[in-house]
């Protein structure tokens, strides 16, 4: 059950915390969409990515999120990991090919340090793609991360009225927006009750001589079985009965009505957005406009051409 | 079988922002072939407790010896765990929720084939819990989810029974079920008992405390409070427990206040409390 504490609520009161849960969903939006701007060379991927993480890192300071439970969750990635490294390496990228043109033509020999390895004339492994599977992957970790700064400080369920706000335009066109948001918030108060509900049929199965973490393949899937069975039925159940409760107190779903949770924007979202926004904008004019950087050889003199 | 609980400890969510200790340092003993009852308001660690005896939770220090098997702090081998449980067979509450194969009799065989009995086998004591819980066998071959309520109960708990345990633990057997409901379940503990099992009953009703239990253990914020013969601790239980002393139990102190020479030892049911009077009224002529 401990790998599902990630990016769970935890209830703490800070900036990020008190922040409306509109403009954090936007923030988020804005901040991955910066986060998977192109840019050209390879020093200023570096450099953009470098400042992204630093911005990720004060960020999960700000909302005291605990650095142990996000590496624990990013342990769960390897396979990807690995996967992509194969994939960016042994598959032939006819853009490797012209960087590593470019960079011979740029800087002479000292490029040749850009081959990896060499398996014949036309199947060569270049460090760009080492370079491009740790770029999509901190680019990747850098969206998980983010997604898991708002959902471990947003509650759930301000996240659902923050969905419905940004929906109501489409009611304009018959979009049942407060339905929708109902369902979503009445599925995520109940995910808590069914994780309690498996430990519970799970205990009484394993009393009946169970086993759900030994044997094999076959004698797994009849354990699971098991506990799959009493789980749904019981969760039928409950909707039914959850159903017939709202109803009985005269929940309408076409009706009219007002809220008691308002969303109020502070001074802090204000803020927030001014920031967001600037590096947004900044982001994104250096991406459209092209403006990138190479300082890294000049400064530091690399050698490898970037 | 006998129980030894000694100074157990167990937390809930440790190392977690809602931390919760649930046992704190709770030592038993339970006889073999005794009728004992955990109560407790909720909260009080009483689930927490069933659940080490048959090492669904292992305890964070102390240690629970069941006979040969002695569980600590240390996961054991999960072998010797999983024989354990066939020892000591748990009903949790509400118990119906864990049916789920397409016929009774299927389901009350599905412990018995965890534990590497043969179908034939187990069907066959399937079917003999399936009697001693009183349930007829047109019903056998039907889907235990077309069932009532106090049928599937009876059902769940005919699957703990087919696996013959020594000690058989129930979590509030009787709650949401009509009378006629509880007293076969209790009549059916009380056979169970005279056959020579342990019973462990976790329970809110101090009148099945009164009447069937031999012993009593109460806990509170993880601990025991006290422990005894019924008669003992409902006579010692001071105002504010949150205890309620049974009916019968205070309609007899009463009587005593009175002056009347009542024992109130033998005052176990309606019953006794009858017999009680009419013996009185008889010895009065």
């Amino acid at each position: 059950m401990n790998s599902l504490t990630f990016g769970r609520y935890v209830s703490l009161n800070t900036p990020l915390h008190r922040l409306d849960p509109r403009s954090k969903i936007l923030f988020l939006i804005l901040l991955m969409v910066m986060v998977f701007l192109p840019f050209d060379v390879w020093s200023t991927k570096l450099i953009f990515s470098l400042a992204y993480l630093f911005i990720f890192i004060v960020v999960m300071i700000l909302g005291r999120i605990s650095f142990k439970s996000f590496f624990k969750s990013l342990k769960a990635m390897w396979f990807l990991v690995l996967f992509l490294l194969i994939m960016y390496l042994f598959i032939p990228n006819s853009s490797y090919l012209s960087d590593y043109n470019a960079a011979v033509e740029q800087y002479g020999d000292v490029a040749k340090n850009l081959i990896l390895f060499k398996f014949s004339d036309t199947y060569i492994i270049y460090w760009f793609g080492v370079f491009q599977a740790v770029y999509i992957l901190l680019r990747l970790i850098l969206m998980i991360a983010l997604t898991m700064v708002l959902t471990s400080t947003t509650k759930p369920l301000d996240l659902t009225f923050a969905l419905e706000w940004y929906m109501t335009p489409l009611k304009l066109v018959k979009f049942p927006a407060h339905i929708v948001s109902m369902m979503i918030s009445i599925a995520l108060r109940f995910i808590p009750t069914i994780l309690e509900e498996t430990e519970r049929i799970m205990k009484a199965q394993a009393s009946r001589g169970v086993d759900f973490s030994h044997g094999g393949l076959i004698k797994k899937f009849k354990a699971v079985i098991s506990l799959i069975i009493p789980l749904f039925i019981s969760a039928f159940e409950r909707s039914e009965q959850l159903g017939d409760a709202m109803e009985a107190r005269g929940y309408d779903p076409k009706g009219k009505r007002t809220s008691y949770h308002k969303l109020r924007f502070h001074v802090g979202d204000l803020i927030g957005l001014i920031v967001v926004s600037v590096l947004f904008g900044c982001v994104l004019y250096m991406s459209i406009a092209h403006r990138d950087i190479n300082i890294l050889n000049d400064v530091f003199n690399l050698g490898v051409p970037f | 079988m006998s129980i030894r609980v000694n100074d157990v400890f167990y937390t809930y969510g440790k190392k977690t922002p809602n931390e919760t200790k649930a046992l704190k340092g709770v030592s038993l003993n339970i006889k073999n072939n005794s009728f004992v009852a955990f109560v407790g308001e909720t909260g009080s660690g009483k689930s927490t407790l069933v659940q080490h005896l048959n090492a669904l939770l292992t305890p964070d220090s102390g240690q629970i010896e069941i006979d040969e098997y002695v569980l600590g702090n240390k996961k054991r081998k999960n072998k010797k765990v999983h024989e354990l449980r066939k020892h000591v067979g748990v009903v949790f509450q509400f118990p119906e929720y864990q049916l789920f194969e397409e016929t009774v009799e299927k389901d009350v065989a599905f412990g018995p084939r965890n534990f590497k009995i043969d179908e034939a086998t187990a069907l066959k004591k399937a079917h003999e819990a399936l009697k001693a819980v009183n349930i007829s066998p047109k019903y056998y071959k039907r889907s235990p989810f077309e069932l009532s309520g106090g049928e599937k109960r009876r059902v769940a708990i005919a699957g703990i029974l087919a696996l013959e345990p020594d000690i058989l633990v129930l979590d509030e057997p009787t709650a949401g079920l009509d009378p006629q409901g509880g007293q076969d379940i209790m009549n059916l503990l009380q056979d169970l008992y005279s056959k020579g099992k342990t019973i462990i009953l976790v329970t809110h009703d101090m009148d099945l405390v009164l009447k069937y239990c031999e012993e009593v253990f109460v806990l509170k914020d993880g601990n025991i409070l006290t422990s005894g013969n019924p008669h003992d601790v409902f006579s010692n239980l001071d105002e504010n427990s949150s205890i309620d002393i049974p009916m019968l139990y205070s309609l007899g102190q009463s009587i005593k206040n009175r002056g009347v020479d009542i024992d109130l030892k033998s005052i176990r049911s309606v019953d006794d409390m009858a017999e009680f009077i009419y013996q009185r009224k008889k010895a009065n002529k």
